[in-house]
């Protein structure tokens, strides 16, 4: 029986829905535990640097 | 029995040699721990010289669900032609803690050396222990870490040790940036910034 050919009946039958590829879900890292003790810079420093650092990798991405 | 990750529960006390050569394996296995959800703590990281330093060891070690203890450089002093025994100390009292109380019959002890059953010759006592070699590699290290933390805590989000070490490289590439913009060499980073670096690298790096 060709595709979406009527039934017997007379009612047509629904197109077969192609399925999407399955892509496997990307795994998730474990949440990061933070340490507790106090750093001798003060932490938002080094978060600059850091911050500093990606976005000097994210404007080299670019060019 | 505690498999969360409370401070107990996600907590892993390092026992390690604390020289410069071996900072690159100490630095893998603090990036493994953070990258696969825990807390590194270490004796390196209190400050306060008041605190009498294995009084600082014995409260780390009880507030630790997990231990690595690395038996690697128990060897003979330079100067004084005697072997350095703060590692088998640590180990020993982190193997009491366990024994005598009730409420730590749950830690687990990762037991590192760097040659296969070359502890037999100085601590035969730990025979029946499992102990694993790095052979001085900082990766061999960090998977390790990696497949004893898995193992240990049940979790089944911890990703593969490939992909941690491959992480760890990125990381590595980017951290001479970092120490620059912080004007501090490499060396310089304590403990504790160090394992701030990493936690909060891990937490925000694009995608």
């Amino acid at each position: 029986m060709a595709k979406n050919q009527a039934s017997e009946s007379g009612t047509p039958k629904p197109a077969k829905r192609k399925s999407k590829p399955r892509i496997p879900p990307k795994h998730k890292w474990p949440k990061v535990l933070f340490p507790t003790e106090p750093t001798s810079i003060p932490p938002e420093k080094i978060i600059e640097a850091i911050r500093a650092v990606f976005a000097e990798r994210k404007a080299d991405g670019r060019k | 029995m505690a498999t969360g990750r409370g401070e107990y529960g996600g907590s892993v006390f390092i026992n390690c040699p604390f020289d410069a050569e071996y900072t690159p394996i100490f630095e893998a296995i603090v990036f493994a721990i953070h990258a696969a959800g825990f807390r590194a703590n270490c004796a390196r990281e209190r400050l306060d010289s008041s605190q009498i330093r294995l009084q600082k060891i014995i409260e780390l070690i009880a507030a630790s669900r997990f231990s690595i203890h690395d038996l690697s450089r128990t060897d003979l002093d330079t100067t004084n032609a005697l072997p350095r025994f703060n590692m088998p100390l640590e180990l020993g009292i982190d193997l009491g803690c366990k024994a005598y109380r009730a409420n730590r019959a749950d830690k687990s002890l990762l037991i590192f050396d760097s040659e296969q059953y070359r502890f037999q010759k100085f601590v035969s006592d730990l025979g029946g222990q499992d102990i694993h070699h790095h052979a001085n590699d900082p990766r061999l290290a960090m998977v390790r870490v990696r497949d004893w933390l898995r193992a240990e805590s049940d979790r089944v989000d911890i990703p593969g040790g490939s992909a941690m070490f491959g992480l760890y490289e990125a990381f590595r590439s980017e951290l001479p940036g970092i120490c620059d913009r912080l004007k501090l060499n490499l060396s310089e980073l304590t403990f504790a910034d160090f394992s701030f670096t990493v936690s909060w690298w891990l937490e925000n790096r694009p995608a």
